[in-house]
C-alpha cells in the first residue's frame, strides 16, 4: 500500500491536510512505542519500527514539495532533489533572473514585493502542478516540481533578507 | 477477618516521580490519584536550591542549607552547576569566581579540585540528585525511584547524557528525558485545560526555551522547538550586578552584587520600584530602569520565538495562547512584550511558573509507568550529520523532525582501494563542522577495494522513541557493517565513573 492508502487517502497532489492529521494521530495512537513500555521487545521493535514507518510516511505527504516527489516516484519518474538545473535549461534563465533582482535591492519596501510575486508564482506552480499530474503529463509535471523546489529556495533567501534588511 | 489494619512496608516500593533539575532550583512531583504533588525538602520548601556547599571538612551539602550557609568561607558554595554541562574548561570567564577551583582535564573538561578531592562537574550533578533521592525516600517512603528528568529542549545529546549520568549515579533510574517546555505543556493537559495550539514560552534560570505544540485529545504533540541553552535569570542578575557595581562606585567584585541583584529582581516582579541601600548609599530602581538595562537580553527570546513560531509553519492567527514556565517569566516586562508580538492570546499562568515543569515531568512517568494511554509526540531540537571533504556538515536528521526516526544516506570512497571511512557524527545547526558538536567518531574497515566512488555505503541515523541515536554503516556490495549506539565521551574516566558510582552506594545504603 502507497502512504495516500495508508492514511485513507485518494493518490492526489491536493489533499485533505485536515484528514490527514486525523488518520496520523490515530495510527500514533494505535502503534506508538510508549503504548507497548511493558511488552516483550519483539513487540516493541516491531511497534518502533511501524512508528518510524507512520512519520515517514507523514513527514511526506505533509509537504507539498516532497508529495510532489513522491506522486512522480510512484510513477517510476525518478528526478534529482538536489540543486541540478542540467535537465531543465529553461528554467535556469528565470532561476538567474530572480536572484538578480533579489540582489539588485535593499530596500525593504521592494524586497516585499519580490516576496508576494514570488509566493503568487509558488501557488500557481503548485496549480500547475496538479493540473500536469492528474492529466499523467508527468514530463510537464516533472517541470514544474523543479520549479516549486526552486521557488521554495528562493522565498527562503527572501525572507532572510526581509528578517535581515533594515528598515530602508 | 480482619483485625486490624498493618501498613504494608513501604521500602522495596517504588516511587514515580517527576524531577525538574534547574539551574538555579530544583523540584519533584509525583502523581497521586490523577492529581500532582510536589514534594518538600527538610525546611518545608518546595524549591529545592540547586546550591552544592563543600566545606572544609569534605563534607557535600545540597539544597536550602546549603543555600542559607552564612559563613561562607568556611565552605566553596557552587550554584547554577547545571550551566557547566558540557561546557570545556576554555569556556569558562576568567571573571568566574569559580574558575580559580577548575583545572583543565587531559581531554579540556572541567574538573574541580576542592580541599584535595576531584569532582567531575557531572558527579557534582550527582550530588544534587542523591539529595533529591534522599528527600524522596523521606517523603514517601519508598527506596526505589523511577524518575522522569527535565532537560532544556535546547540540550544537545552531551548534555542530556550528562544529566542521564549524574541520576544514575544517585540511583535513580531515569525512565525518560524529557523536554521542559513539553513538560510544561503536559502539566497543563493534565488540568484539562482547552484543546488547541499553544507557545511554550519557557525562561529559567539558565537556559531559555521555545515549543509550538499541539495539546489535543490523549495527545500533547511538539511541531517545532528552539532556544538558548545559555539565557537565563543567572545573566539578568550580572547585568544588574554590573550596573550596581558602577553606580555605587564599588571595587568589589562584580559578584558580590549578585545575591542584591536577584533580590531586587524579584521585588521589581511584584512593585514598581525598589530602593537599594549599601554603606550609607542609596539607589532607586524602577521597572522602567530595569526594562532599558535588560531589554536587548529580552529581545534576544523574542528573535527566537519568531523564529521558531516561523518554523512550525503555524501562522501566529492559529496560535489559542501562550504557556509561561521558569521564574524569569515573573518579570514584567516580558508579558508586556509576548503581548505586542502575539496580541490578544490567553496567558495561561495558573500553575506555579516554577512548578509547572515538574508536575509536567511527574505526568509523564504517570503516563508511562501506568499505561493511561496517552501520548507524548516530541521531535528532535538539533539536526544530526556527518563531516565531509573540508570540514563541512551534511545534515541526516533535521532538526524539528518527529521522532522515532530512521534516516539512511548513501555515500562513497574517495580514492582508488580505500578500504576504510571515517563516520564523524555531530550535532548542530552550522554548516561547518568546527561549530557543531562533536558525538562520535566511527571507523568502519572492511570496504573491499574498488575504483573511487564505487562502493555504496548506507549510512542509517535511527532516533528510537526514547530519544536514543544509533548510527549504522553498511557496504551494500559485501555487506561489511557497522552498528553503534552513539554514547558521546565527555572526559568522565571510567574510573571517575567508578568512584562517583561507589560514592553513591555508600551514601544509599541506609535505604536498602
Amino acid at each position: 500500500m502507497d502512504y495516500f492508502g495508508e492514511f485513507g487517502l485518494r493518490r492526489s497532489f491536493i489533499i485533505d491536510l485536515d484528514l490527514l492529521e486525523e488518520s496520523y494521530l490515530s495510527q500514533q495512537l494505535k502503534y506508538h512505542p510508549d503504548q507497548y513500555v511493558n511488552a516483550d521487545s519483539d513487540t516493541k521493535q516491531r511497534a518502533l519500527e511501524k512508528t518510524i514507518g507512520i512519520n515517514k510516511a507523514y513527514d511526506t505527504l505533509k509537504s507539498d514539495i516532497d508529495r510532489a516527489f513522491y506522486l512522480l516516484e510512484l510513477e517510476g519518474v525518478l528526478l534529482n532533489q538536489e540543486e541540478n538545473l542540467v535537465d531543465f535549461p529553461e528554467l535556469l534563465a528565470d532561476v538567474f533572473a530572480e536572484r538578480e533582482s533579489l540582489s539588485m535591492t535593499n530596500s525593504k519596501k521592494e524586497i516585499a514585493v519580490l516576496y508576494e510575486v514570488a509566493q503568487r508564482d509558488l501557488a500557481e506552480y503548485k496549480r500547475n502542478f496538479n493540473e500536469q499530474y492528474e492529466a499523467k503529463n508527468f514530463n510537464g509535471a516533472s517541470v514544474l516540481y523543479k520549479k516549486i523546489l526552486y521557488k521554495i529556495k528562493i522565498i527562503d533567501e527572501i525572507k532572510m533578507r526581509l528578517n535581515s534588511s533594515g528598515d530602508m | 477477618m480482619q483485625i486490624c489494619e498493618i501498613e504494608e512496608p513501604k521500602i522495596d516500593q517504588e516511587a514515580v516521580v517527576g524531577i525538574d533539575f534547574g539551574t538555579t532550583n530544583s523540584l519533584i512531583s509525583y502523581v497521586h490519584s490523577g492529581v500532582a504533588r510536589v514534594i518538600t525538602d527538610e525546611y518545608n520548601k518546595r524549591k529545592i536550591p540547586s546550591v552544592i556547599a563543600i566545606t572544609k571538612n569534605a563534607e557535600i551539602i545540597i539544597g536550602t542549607k546549603a543555600a542559607g550557609l552564612v559563613n561562607k568561607k568556611d565552605a566553596l558554595v557552587i550554584k547554577s552547576i547545571k550551566r557547566l554541562l558540557g561546557k570545556k574548561y576554555k569556556d569558562i570567564s576568567e571573571n568566574n569566581p569559580l574558575k580559580q577551583f577548575m583545572s583543565e582535564t587531559s581531554d579540556g573538561n572541567i574538573c574541580f579540585a576542592i580541599n584535595g578531592n576531584q569532582f567531575s562537574v557531572v558527579a557534582l550533578v550527582g550530588e544534587i540528585f542523591k539529595k533529591l533521592r534522599s528527600l524522596i525516600y523521606e517523603y514517601l517512603g519508598k527506596s526505589i525511584v523511577n524518575a522522569v528528568v527535565t532537560v532544556p529542549a535546547y540540550f544537545d545529546e552531551v548534555q542530556r547524557r550528562m544529566v542521564k549520568s549524574a541520576a544514575d549515579m544517585a540511583g535513580i533510574k531515569v525512565i525518560r528525558i524529557i523536554n521542559e517546555p513539553t513538560a510544561a505543556a503536559l502539566a497543563y493537559r493534565l488540568d484539562k485545560v482547552k484543546l488547541g495550539t499553544y507557545v511554550v514560552y519557557d525562561f529559567g534560570g539558565g537556559t531559555f526555551d521555545v515549543s509550538v505544540l499541539k495539546i489535543q485529545d490523549r495527545i500533547v504533540r511538539v511541531i517545532a522547538t528552539g532556544g538558548d541553552p545559555n539565557l537565563g535569570g543567572d545573566d539578568i542578575d550580572i547585568i544588574l550586578a554590573r550596573y550596581l557595581n558602577d553606580k555605587f562606585e564599588c571595587d568589589k567584585p562584580t559578584s558580590d552584587w549578585i545575591e542584591t541583584s536577584r533580590e531586587m529582581k524579584e521585588a521589581l516582579s511584584s512593585s514598581d520600584s525598589v530602593v537599594i541601600e549599601r554603606d550609607g548609599k542609596t539607589i532607586t530602581m524602577t521597572n522602567k530602569d530595569f526594562d532599558l538595562l535588560i531589554h536587548e537580553l529580552i529581545d534576544k527570546t523574542i528573535v527566537i520565538l519568531k523564529d521558531t513560531i516561523d518554523r512550525s509553519g503555524i501562522s501566529e492567527e492559529n496560535i489559542d495562547g501562550i504557556i509561561l514556565a521558569g521564574g524569569s517569566t515573573r518579570i514584567k516586562s516580558v508579558e508586556e512584550k509576548l503581548s505586542a508580538i502575539l496580541p490578544n492570546k490567553d496567558f495561561l499562568k495558573f500553575i506555579d511558573p516554577d512548578e509547572v515543569v515538574a508536575i509536567g515531568a511527574a505526568t509523564q512517568a504517570d503516563n508511562l509507568n501506568s499505561n493511561t494511554g496517552d501520548l507524548l509526540l516530541d521531535v528532535t531540537p538539533l539536526s544530526l550529520g556527518l563531516e565531509m571533504m573540508g570540514g563541512m556538515t551534511e545534515k541526516i536528521i533535521h532538526r524539528n523532525s518527529a521522532i522515532p526516526i530512521s534516516v539512511s544516506k548513501i555515500f562513497t570512497t574517495y580514492e582508488d582501494g580505500q578500504t576504510g571511512l571515517k563516520l564523524h557524527i555531530v550535532q548542530g545547526e552550522s554548516e561547518f563542522v568546527s561549530k557543531c558538536r562533536s558525538l562520535a567518531q566511527v571507523d568502519l574497515f572492511g570496504i573491499p577495494p574498488m575504483r573511487a566512488g564505487d562502493p555504496r555505503i548506507i549510512v542509517t541515523f535511527t532516533i528510537d522513541s526514547e530519544g536514543l541515536l544509533t548510527v549504522t554503516a553498511e557496504e551494500s556490495s559485501s555487506g561489511v557493517s557497522e552498528s553503534i549506539e552513539v554514547v558521546p565521551t565527555y572526559g568522565l574516566t571510567a574510573e571517575s565513573i567508578k568512584e562517583a558510582i561507589l560514592m553513591s552506594t555508600r551514601d544509599v545504603d541506609q535505604y536498602e
